[in-house]
């Protein structure tokens, strides 16, 4: 029987355990520091070793896959005759979408399905993880399909930056001038929308703005079933806090924990912290 | 004597004999305020605004009431400071409304204009508070219309009467005037003002009469320079100095020179008439508009300024491109308070606060300067909000007040504020902004007085919660604590002390140190606020 696999890319933030679990093909982005020194994102360079690039002011440039990359792992994926779902970050912030596209294009005799997950980070992964867990139950594509829109339309996503200069820096946010306060020690809670980094509201002090994510979480979801994520870039201290103030509101017993991988974490900086859930 | 009618001539001297008791009034209306919180400027306000309306009414170089009458309501909405003042010129507009098509007033006209302005005063409050300026405004009316009489000077004196027998009356209507055993400082001011215009009746003299200003003719809607200033900013400005002047001569031919500047650059404007001309334009060639002017008469109030420069200020705190599709102006003083509010995103702060409220005419003029077509005004005052309303309905942009009563509510709605929201939605956002904090003040008695049992002596510290005196005292830490207690109603609250001027960084710390102590379960922030008065505002949310 032909079955069918699920690929996506280094955005996604998936922990390596789940990504080998659940069968995934994780094609990596890039870091590239000058000209020259080019990593593989989650394969040839940590996050950790980003951000001390980071505080010496060094802030890499990143890059999407090149369609041959995705060529070859579609070619090598269909050997079997298996179908390839391809779910990558959203096509606003990154051009990874339209890379997997002309792969696509280039292997005309292959079932390939290539999705703009409007989304990054946890958000992208747990709607590829979604997806990876109805394939592995031998789900047909069109209900894969179905459940990965429904996702998609549905999922939010919430974080605290400590900085919105590295935001900035890439242009990965639109008209967030007036997110200022740095004097009131004012936080921004950001979103994504339409694919887009946005802003959400403003807190003042961090302890009050990661109850405000829980505030927005339990308003949300109410007492439904999530599935739910909690992510940070090396902030383990507020994480944890965040972790602690949500278990009891959690309506899903396997919330997945995860750190932002060096794409992303190149984008949002040091000190990230978010809440990912979507209602089932 | 006998007076059947007044004229414009008659209103103008009335004014100015108003304005002249005014002024020795002034002091005395001020210290009628109920809290011993410095901010009795009731009678500056009411003078300063009376003062615009007599200005105004001055220069109408008429003796058309209706004309003069509007011309001192003109004034006063622009001179508008406090409630007191918004009011008072409310009245005068109201006043003025009805008396639009008269050359000559009578008795009735006279009467019917009284009751149209304490009417017209009545509307421009949201809920009217009886006991105020509105009472005594209202009284004022109604006594004159009980006088069945054609004698105006007679109608005068029975008004004054009921004048003052409502102002007697305000400590009975308002228990807060009754406490402190003062009267309504709003309807004092009223009572001068009528007690003025029947002593300039009964000293009228030829001579006092004549006391027209030889100045321009028609009186423009709105100062020139306002008329262009939305597009000098909005505009990519290409002729770059505004030249403004007066034109002397005889036979002005106003078409022949607006023919002849035309080349000279744009937003032209000839106006006036045979003997005086105002000219207005934008020019890269300042020097050949005056020569060209020269030609037809002598120059007067020549005015020459870089408008590029004026821009490039006004636009400072705009986005890198250009891009503004609202602003903001907040009120308040103080140097930390200033960054603070521009670090939230404020494109201009007014200086202005409880002691000293900032005029309609100011806001007005702020409103005209930021380079946004959309603005939202923070009032951050309870006497400020009225003023920045009558701003708003005068202004040609759009304008939202938020009705913030203090600093701490008005960086609340700043917080809320989300670029990316249409205009409407931030507004609605702003207000909802403002009842997520509570407010306390600490600042000094500026005289002894009882209010709600506490008896409190001159130089004591006074802590107010929402505005409202609740506690007194000579220790600082005592009163900061008390005034904690009452407005703190919650755990894990955010604390922040904004310390004023008086205050050093050193004791500022000391305390807040203090509270965290004794405030275990919230979070303390001291702020550098740098205010007058205010000892420090405090902010709980």
């Amino acid at each position: 029987m032909n079955g069918i696999k699920i690929v996506t890319d280094s955005t996604a933030d998936l922990p390596k355990e789940l990504v080998t679990k659940h069968e995934i093909t994780v094609i990596p982005l890039k870091i590239i520091f000058g000209e020259k020194e080019i990593f593989r994102d989650g394969i040839d360079i940590t996050t950790e070793q980003i951000y001390k690039q980071m505080e010496k002011n060094n802030i890499p440039g990143t890059s999407q896959p090149t369609p041959a990359e995705f060529v070859s792992a579609y070619k090598k994926l269909a050997s079997d005759g298996s179908s390839i779902i391809s779910i990558h970050i959203s096509s606003e912030m990154s051009g990874t979408y339209q890379s997997a596209r002309l792969a696509k294009e280039m292997l005309p005799d292959l079932d390939v399905e290539v999705i703009d997950s409007r989304q990054v980070s946890m958000a992208l992964g747990l709607i590829v993880l979604k997806a990876a867990k109805l394939a592995n139950e031998g789900r047909t594509k069109p209900e894969i399909l179905k459940t990965v829109d429904r996702i998609i339309s549905n999922i939010q996503v919430y974080f605290i930056v400590d900085t919105l200069k590295y935001l900035q820096h890439g242009g990965r946010i639109g008209k967030a001038e007036a997110f200022l306060g740095t004097i009131l020690n004012v936080k921004p809670i950001l979103h994504i929308k339409d694919g887009l980094v946005q802003p959400h509201e403003k807190i003042r002090s961090k302890t009050r703005a990661i109850e405000r994510l829980v505030q927005i979480y339990s308003d949300y979801t109410g007492s439904k079933k999530t599935m739910c994520s909690i992510v940070h870039g090396m902030n383990p201290a507020d994480f944890k806090e965040l972790v602690k103030k949500i278990t009891p509101l959690l309506m899903y017993d396997e919330p997945v924990f995860s750190t932002l991988g060096s794409v992303v974490g190149t984008h949002v900086g040091p000190g990230v912290i978010g809440i990912i859930f979507t209602v089932e | 004597m006998l007076i059947y009618s007044f004229d414009g001539t008659d209103l103008k001297m009335m004014l100015r004999g108003a304005i002249d008791f005014f002024k020795q009034s002034k002091d005395e209306i001020d210290s009628l305020n109920v809290f011993p919180v410095p901010d009795g400027d009731t009678g500056t306000n009411m003078y300063q605004t009376l003062l615009s309306a007599v200005d105004e009414a001055c220069k109408m170089d008429s003796s058309h009431i209706g004309l003069v009458a509007e011309a001192s309501a003109r004034g006063s909405l622009i001179g508008a400071r406090g409630n007191s003042g918004v009011i008072l010129s409310q009245f005068l507009y109201g006043f003025a409304r009805s008396l639009q098509t008269k050359e000559k007033a009578s008795a009735s006209d006279i009467i019917n204009a009284l009751k149209d302005g304490a009417q017209k005063a009545y509307s421009a409050v949201m809920s009217p508070v009886e006991g105020t300026i509105l009472t005594v405004v209202r009284k004022s009316a109604e006594g004159a219309a009980a006088q069945h009489s054609e004698n105006l000077l007679r109608i005068m004196v029975t008004m004054i009467h009921h004048a003052l027998t409502a102002l007697q009356e305000t400590p009975d209507l308002l228990p807060v005037l009754k406490q402190a055993g003062v009267v309504d400082a709003g309807g004092k001011g009223f009572v001068v003002i009528l007690e003025g215009f029947l002593h300039a009746l009964k000293s009228a003299s030829p001579a006092a009469k004549n006391i027209q200003k030889p100045v321009f003719k028609k009186a423009p809607e709105k100062p020139f320079h306002d008329q262009f200033k939305k597009n000098e900013l909005t505009q990519v400005i290409d002729c770059i100095y505004c030249t403004e002047l007066l034109l002397k001569g005889e036979n002005l031919p106003l078409e022949e020179i607006k023919n002849k500047l035309l080349p000279y650059g744009d937003s032209l404007m000839v106006v006036g008439d045979k003997e005086l001309a105002k000219i207005h334009i934008h020019s890269n060639h300042p020097g050949m508009v005056l020569e060209s002017c020269l030609r037809y008469g002598t120059m007067h109030d020549l005015k020459i300024n870089n408008m590029a420069e004026q821009s490039l200020k006004l636009s400072e705190k705009s986005t890198p491109d250009g891009y503004k599709h609202f602003g903001i102006i907040s009120v308040g003083a103080g140097a930390g308070l200033t960054n603070i509010m521009k670090n939230l995103g404020v494109d201009a702060v007014l200086t202005g606060g409880q002691t000293f409220n900032p005029s309609t005419g100011e806001i007005l003029a702020l409103a005209e300067e930021v380079p946004a077509e959309k603005i939202i005004i923070l009032p951050n005052n309870k006497n400020v909000i009225l003023a920045a309303e009558q701003a708003g309905k005068l202004s040609r942009k759009e304008i939202s007040v938020i009705p913030a009563k203090s600093i701490p509510q008005g960086i609340s709605a700043l917080l809320t504020l989300n670029p990316q929201d249409d205009f409407s939605t931030m507004v609605t956002k702003m207000k909802a902004g403002l009842s997520s904090v509570k407010t306390g003040e600490i600042t000094t008695a500026v005289r002894d007085t009882t209010y709600k049992e506490m008896e409190i002596k001159k130089e004591e510290y006074i802590g107010l919660a929402e505005g409202d005196l609740i506690v007194n005292g000579t220790d600082i830490t005592v009163v900061l604590k008390k005034l904690l207690e009452k407005i703190i109603d919650g755990k894990g609250l955010l604390i922040t002390l904004y310390r004023g001027e008086a205050i050093d960084a050193g004791l500022a710390k000391e305390l807040a140190g203090k509270m965290q102590k004794v405030f275990i379960e919230q979070d303390f922030e001291l702020q550098y606020g740098g205010q007058p008065v205010y000892h420090f505002i405090i902010s709980v949310e």
